[in-house]
């Protein structure tokens, strides 16, 4: 990248002296003798002047100096904001470029630091951060249609929202009470990635498990001082909820028809639900792979 | 140079269980626990069997044996102590207000019925058919409910005494 940056730049050099020389060059030179507080001071200088700050040169170097401030600082937020300079300033050399021999490494520049929100939101969500991932997830999105303005990465997508959907689950599975909300978050997420991809195996499943246990908790979990009417009133969203398992189930089930989970759960499902043949059918089947009748 | 962390998936797997049939058994034989809180408190018996504690017997369901003494072991019926019961042959079966009797095991219906009339036993079953047999209460599960029906005459044969919101809404009354 820096080799880049010098290749497009470093012709414009051989004949200036230093006096002679403009805000960005000597931002440039600040830069290469790896002086990048000197450097940011002299880019910054150049493009507040007005004789400057329509250069397109003047901006890219100005990104490839914020951009190493970025990849060299510990700073979480000196980091933050020289990345977001760095962004805004490839973006804006792009647009001043009208020859366009800029343009491949302007757009390089901010593919790098459109990756580096990616890894970073994989960071977040490894220290359990789903918020902080997803928010990184959308400037990844932000900066790579910068230079690709239709851009959308499944795979990236996919990755950073079905772990955002495992979290929320598991939150929701350490205290089922107190963190209702991470029920609803959850399901959210894996109905993100099922409005792209309905044949999403671990979405399906995990979408199947949240309402299979819900509607389990339903009534396992309920004081019995209810009146029959009650019950009733129950049992309607026990089913319903059930039904939403053996909906998303049964979807996993025709990705993956030997997947002893999704084979237990249905066999579940329709144990609770009373429909003792196809309970049967999945109890059977059970049997065969695993040799046991699936119990937990 | 980007370098592309890649986030790992075994996670995913890992959060995908405890769920299946143990689940789905608890959760049958919890709606059937609830059910019984109901007609334990909607059921008039006879003026001697109000003292002491509040019977209740299992025959052949463990599992709802669990679930009855999770939900009612510490609750009262009235000034009645939930005593729940779980029988292991027929010969066990003694005084209760209520009797569960899978339905593997309903041949002891037949078999006990006079005895279980003269205690005004409550008896709830979950098999067709079995009503003509001296069960009183019976679920059945039409579309994919648990649902019950009565046997009114049953009922008074034991001198219990069925409350309307039973009556109501048990989907056949004999």
């Amino acid at each position: 990248m820096k080799r880049g940056l010098y290749i497009s730049i470093i012709l414009l050099l051989a004949t200036t002296g230093f006096a002679q020389r403009t805000n960005w060059q000597k931002a440039l030179s600040c830069y290469q003798q790896d002086s990048l507080v000197c450097a940011a001071e002299y880019i910054d200088a150049s493009i507040e002047d007005s004789s400057e700050s329509k250069d397109a040169y003047a901006w890219h170097i100005r990104g490839f100096v914020y951009k190493s401030i970025f990849d060299n600082s510990k700073n979480p937020d000196k980091r933050s904001s020289a990345r977001a300079i760095a962004i805004e300033s490839f973006d804006k050399s792009l647009e001043l470029d009208t020859i366009g021999d800029l343009s491949r490494n302007n757009k390089q520049g901010i593919k790098t630091l459109g990756v580096s929100f990616y890894n970073d939101g994989v960071r977040k969500l490894n220290r359990f951060n789903v918020q902080g991932a997803l928010k990184d997830l959308d400037k990844h999105n932000i900066t790579m249609r910068l230079v690709e303005p239709g851009y959308y990465n499944k795979e990236r997508e996919f990755a950073i929202k079905k772990k955002s959907g495992i979290i929320y689950m598991d939150r929701y599975n350490d205290n089922k009470e107190e963190n209702e909300i991470y029920f609803k978050k959850a399901t959210e997420m894996f109905n993100e990635v099922l409005e792209i991809d309905s044949n999403d195996f671990l979405a399906n499943l995990n979408s199947g498990v949240l309402y299979h246990n819900l509607a389990v908790d339903l009534l396992v979990k309920t004081k019995p001082e209810l009146s029959i009417l009650e019950v009733m009133e129950l049992q309607e969203k026990h089913v319903n909820n059930m039904q939403r398992s053996l909906a998303y189930m049964t979807k996993a089930y025709t990705l993956k028809p030997n997947h002893p989970g999704v084979i237990r759960a249905l066999a579940g499902a329709y144990y609770a639900l009373h429909e003792t043949e196809k309970y049967e059918f999945y109890n059977q089947k059970l049997l065969k792979l695993e040799g046991s009748h699936g119990n937990e | 140079m980007r370098v592309l962390i890649i986030i790992t998936v075994s996670l995913l797997f890992l959060s995908a269980s405890g769920y299946g049939q143990g689940g789905a058994r608890k959760a049958v034989a919890a709606q059937k626990a609830i059910y019984f809180y109901s007609f334990a408190t909607q059921v008039d018996w006879p003026e001697k069997f109000k003292s002491g504690n509040f019977v209740i017997g299992v025959y052949g369901d463990k599992e709802l044996f669990q679930q009855l003494v999770s939900k009612l072991s510490s609750s009262k019926r009235g000034s009645q102590p939930f005593k729940i019961v779980e029988f292991n042959s027929p010969d066990d079966i003694g005084e209760c207000h209520i009797l569960y009797v899978d339905e593997t095991k309903s041949d002891v219906i037949s078999s006990k019925r006079k005895i279980l009339k003269t205690n005004s036993t409550l008896v709830i079953t979950s098999k067709k058919g079995v009503l003509v047999d001296g069960s009183i209460i019976n679920f059945v599960y039409p579309s994919n409910r648990t649902m019950f029906e009565l046997s009114k005459s049953n009922a008074t044969k034991s001198k219990l005494v069925i409350g309307k919101q039973i009556s109501s809404l048990a989907v056949e009354v004999q």
